[in-house]
């Protein structure tokens, strides 16, 4: 009996002691137990913190977006037409259109200040962690930090591009238990904060992989690291931030709180040599290349036949890279936004974060440009600044551009329409029947980007054959145009780039638009870079490339430029630049941001661009122009003769440099100071 | 992360004289509390948290006197005794988790823990005249007969920053209290006064907002007799009274009246008579007789007199609406 009864005793206690140490053992359950130590000792969690650090960078603080997040992928270029509210009154807290336009937005509209700070603190723990870590091995560590470091890195380039310089942390973080005032920093400058995201990103750099698989294509790359460093620099080099004149009252004011001026006053030319060596660093890694299309002698109706530009006798002979020969520019262009080239074969993409949007993201933009037609919101559209930057197919100017301006260059808006017989005849291609003569002859990424009145959208995701193909016109009263509603287009231009073939609205159903990879960096994006910062450089720089394993000679070389510029050109179908442009510094650098304006529309470059040229205060001042919207079809001439789009406004005041900082930050932080022209905490 | 630390310095005097006559205790103190732990609300937004993080950051000091008096006298056969207690105490903030604010009189840094904020009221508009030439209040639309708020830091906009230290702590500061007691013979007597000072509250509610909270019919008396009346309604001008106890009349809330001010901080002080108890007890001798060993025959009464400057209702319940269902005066 008492063998038996401590033998059951010695049972029971062992099995409490097993089953307690198991029981017990419930860290994966309640993650707020979880010490740093543990965190960083188990390949899991490390993958989780990682992937923490990493997701701030979507919503609002994604590069490409619709206007919810990213008003700032609309300008003088593009423009969205809802959320306004003088059409419906619950929208009246919402950010119209014209409210952004006109600077009438409040300090603490559309904060990513927040976001982007939780952001460095995840990646900085993270960074100051890993390297104590034995659950995963040596290389992974490397990778893994070395993306901690790009994404906090990243997020300080977010920020300083749109709030301006901003305070850099203490490599070991900040200790919350002290008292504000100890805590308070101020902005470092514009420089301070360029030289440390661009050390930052060298140092990612060095242990980021080239490439990367299917699997992880929205993490970094050595080149997403080192073009990221080369955007940052040019931004420094330009003129808001390079001594430039036309804002140094501006330049005067944005100040830290000692009254040190953050942005450069002088003008100092070795930042063009930097930017261009940065740029050249990517260019030099050989990973990146233009995407293209191969040239089609038959097609299909979302596919047609490829269009070949007019015969130059340099490029139309030479396969690409030398010449168009064997490509299709128009579809080259097209594919690269619409969803149809995946991320992991397209070459031309340095930095992207896949699908991760938001609920504002590339598809949802989409839905707006989309005519009623496809049950598509037809709310975004393009100015006719945007619609006749487009060059002509032969690289000519459009006839009559600009001449609302008085920037004209004496030539007049064509008139006459595309008739059954020039259809038959193939004609004008690709414009269907009915359609200004003013959209023919156009370069292929008019045909691409814009949705010029009577422009056809495919639509083949609509589930009724009759509702495809449909060719959509903006006169008032065909169903798509002028209606007592938000939902029609100011200028009578709508927005075709991002628009897949497929893609319609039907039934509200956002699955039957095509999902697109955002365009964060694109190689043509760095391409342009290069010839704009070699293009403003008089002497001759020797910089030392990233990884310190040469020194580069950077000086102005027509030779050199035109490797930044021709890919460009010659992927869109157009002739390279005269002689006499690369020739002229000024006419160059006009064509190089018109460049811009052209290629990289709508991939919030625009808004920042003609900011950091200074140009913001001539070109945002302009009037916003349009076609006559309340013409109906019958007055169809009259339709195509440009007005001010009386539905925009448009001004620009030095204070919209750089966007205001929250009210609440500023009290919070007694050193931090204002951006010129915002309230400040008293 | 550490236990908030509390420095307590105390001098204390502890006399008796003449057999216990009189005696007399003292206790002098300062209480200094450091890293007291709390929610850090304020953090700027770089320092990237997701949460709120508590830490050790406040402080308080705490001076003040405690002490207690004992007299016992025996005159001939009657025995008397008096006692009285007091305590006053005074506490600063020397340090907490607040928001920074350009207004020094806006923290609560170096004021007292629950003191209490408020506008400073200067009386009712007399007229649309004195309205045009007085800062604008921006709490909601107003006219003659509401209140005119002092404009503190004299920017020409009555607002939240015009919110001050007003009156004392919510909590008193000073408790005291006395008795006396005398015997002669069978006979007793007890007298227990209680009092408070030196605290202050808010009045709201339904009870002296009339017609607010959806309430109707019934409002107070001195409501009636004493506020402001326009004098197109009472056709005499002396209603229009600026320093009237109460506003003109508003239905259903007036967000200009209806907020903390001087015009509806009270005075928490009282002093009362808490107990008076006369007690006759019946001599042994007689008792005897009956086999009891005690009887006492006693009248006890409670909450007797009260002399307070508030006089609406108990103030020794410090409620601010009047609503508390207690019987009066317990």
């Amino acid at each position: 009996m008492k063998k038996i009864t401590s033998i059951s005793i010695f049972i029971v206690v062992v099995t409490l002691f097993i089953s307690c140490k198991k029981y017990l053992d419930n860290d994966q359950f309640f993650k707020d137990r979880l010490t740093l130590e543990k965190s960083f000792n188990n390949e899991v969690y490390i993958e989780e913190w990682l992937a923490n650090s990493y997701s701030y960078l979507t919503g609002i603080n994604a590069d490409v977006g619709s206007k919810g997040f990213q008003p700032f992928n609309f300008g003088d270029d593009m423009y969205y037409g809802d959320r306004d509210g003088a059409y419906d009154p619950q929208n009246a807290n919402s950010l119209d259109y014209n409210k952004f336009s006109l600077g009438n937005y409040k300090e603490g509209d559309v904060q990513s200040w927040i976001p982007c700070y939780q952001g460095i603190r995840s990646a900085s723990i993270f960074i100051q962690n890993i390297d104590q870590s034995t659950a995963i091995s040596a290389d992974k560590k490397a990778d893994y930090k070395a993306q901690a470091r790009f994404v906090r890195a990243y997020y300080y380039w977010l920020l300083l591009r749109k709030y301006g310089p901003v305070p850099i942390l203490p490599d070991n973080g900040i200790d919350y238990t002290e008292s504000y005032a100890d805590l308070a920093l101020p902005r470092n400058s514009y420089d301070q904060c360029a030289e440390y995201i661009g050390r930052e990103m060298v140092l990612a750099a060095k242990n980021l992989p080239q490439n990367r698989g299917q699997l992880d294509v929205a993490r970094p790359t050595k080149g997403a690291a080192l073009a990221t460093r080369a955007k940052v620099f040019l931004y420094a080099a330009s003129p808001l931030m390079n001594g430039g004149k036309i804002s140094m009252d501006y330049k005067t004011k944005l100040v830290d709180d000692k009254g040190n001026p953050l942005l450069s006053i002088v003008y100092d030319e070795q930042k063009w040599a930097r930017a261009a060596a940065a740029a050249k660093d990517v260019m030099q890694l050989g990973v990146y290349s233009l995407f293209v299309s191969p040239s089609k002698s038959s097609g299909t109706i979302t596919h047609p036949a490829t269009i070949a530009p007019p015969y130059n006798a340099e490029f139309s002979d030479k396969p690409w890279p030398e010449g168009w020969a064997n490509i299709d520019p128009f579809d080259s262009y097209r594919a690269l936004f619409d969803g149809e080239v995946p991320a992991s074969s397209n070459p031309e993409l340095i930095f992207t974060r896949g699908q991760n949007q938001s609920s504002e993201g590339i598809n949802v933009m989409v839905v707006h440009q989309l005519p009623r037609i496809a049950s598509g919101w037809n709310t975004h559209g393009l100015t006719l600044k945007q619609c006749d930057a487009y060059y002509m197919s032969d690289g000519s100017n459009v006839p009559g551009k600009d001449i609302q301006y008085g920037r004209g260059d004496g030539s007049q808006r064509v008139g006459g329409f595309v008739t059954d017989d020039d259809v038959k005849n193939g004609k004008y291609k690709p414009l269907a029947s009915g359609v200004s003569l003013q959209f023919a002859n156009r370069e292929p990424r008019f045909y691409a980007s814009v949705g010029y009145n009577g422009s056809v959208w495919h639509l083949t995701n609509e589930s009724q054959v009759n509702n495809r193909e449909k060719q959509v016109f903006y006169y008032r009263g065909s169903g798509n145009g002028y209606t007592n509603t938000m939902f029609w287009l100011r200028t009578g231009i709508g927005v075709m780039k991002y628009v897949n073939p497929m893609d319609t609205y039907e039934n509200g159903s956002i699955a039957k638009v095509v999902p697109k990879y955002e365009p964060a960096i694109r190689y043509a994006d760095i391409l342009l870079a290069y010839a704009e910062s070699l293009n403003e450089i008089n002497g001759s720089f020797s910089i030392p490339s990233w990884d310190s394993s040469t020194v580069y000679s950077i000086s102005k070389n027509i030779g050199e430029m035109r490797k930044g510029i021709r890919p460009i050109r010659i992927r869109a179908g157009l002739p390279d630049y005269s002689e006499a442009t690369y020739g002229n510094v000024t006419q160059l650098r006009a064509a190089i941001k018109r460049e811009r304006q052209i290629e990289l529309l709508g991939e919030q470059e625009r808004y920042y661009d003609l900011r950091r040229w200074e140009d913001a205060a001539t070109e945002l001042a302009l009037p916003i122009y349009g076609y006559n919207t309340l013409m109906t079809a019958s007055q169809r001439d009259l339709f195509h003769q440009p007005v001010a789009a009386f539905a925009l406004q448009s001004t620009f005041a030095p204070k919209m440099y750089f966007w205001p900082i929250a009210i609440d930050e500023l009290r919070r932080d007694s050193r931090l100071t204002q951006n010129p022209g915002w309230q400040t905490y008293k | 992360m550490t236990w908030e630390v509390a420095t307590k310095q105390d001098i204390g005097l502890d006399l008796s004289l003449w057999k216990d006559a009189f005696s007399l205790i003292v206790d002098v103190f300062q209480d200094e509390r450091t890293g007291i732990y709390m929610p850090r609300n304020f953090l700027p937004g770089y320092v990237g948290l997701t949460s709120t993080p508590s830490a050790n950051v406040g402080a308080v000091r705490s001076k003040g006197i405690d002490g207690s008096v004992k007299i016992q006298r025996n005159f001939n056969s009657v025995n008397v005794t008096l006692r009285g207690n007091l305590t006053y105490s005074k506490n600063e903030i020397m340090e907490r988790d607040e928001q920074q604010s350009v207004y020094a009189y806006q923290m609560q840094k170096g004021y007292r823990v629950n003191q209490t904020t408020g506008l400073v009221a200067l009386g009712l508009f007399k007229d649309y005249e004195e309205i045009r030439n007085s800062p604008t209040q921006t709490f909601g639309a107003y006219q003659p007969g509401d209140i005119k708020y002092k404009d503190v830091n004299g920017d020409g906009i009555i607002n939240n920053d015009d919110i001050v230290a007003i009156g004392s702590t919510s909590t008193p500061n000073l408790i005291y209290g006395m008795a006396a007691s005398a015997s002669w013979k069978g006979l007793d007597l007890g007298l227990r006064f209680q009092g408070a000072g030196s605290s202050s509250f808010f009045i709201y509610g339904k009870t002296v907002y009339a017609f607010s909270e959806g309430e109707w019919g019934n409002i107070l008396k001195g409501m009636v007799e004493n506020r402001w009346i326009s004098a197109d309604i009472s056709g005499d001008p002396a209603t229009e009274n600026p320093n009237a106890p109460y506003p003109r009349l508003s239905y259903n809330g007036n967000s200009n009246n209806y907020r903390g001010s001087t015009y509806w901080l009270r005075d928490g002080a009282y002093l009362r008579l808490k107990n008076v108890d006369i007690g006759y007890t019946l001599p042994k001798v007689m008792l005897n007789k009956i086999h009891m060993s005690s009887v006492r025959l006693y009248c006890i009464g409670t909450n007797i007199l009260t002399w307070a400057p508030f006089d609406l209702w108990d103030p020794e319940t410090a409620d601010p609406r009047g609503k508390l269902i207690l019987y009066p005066g317990q």
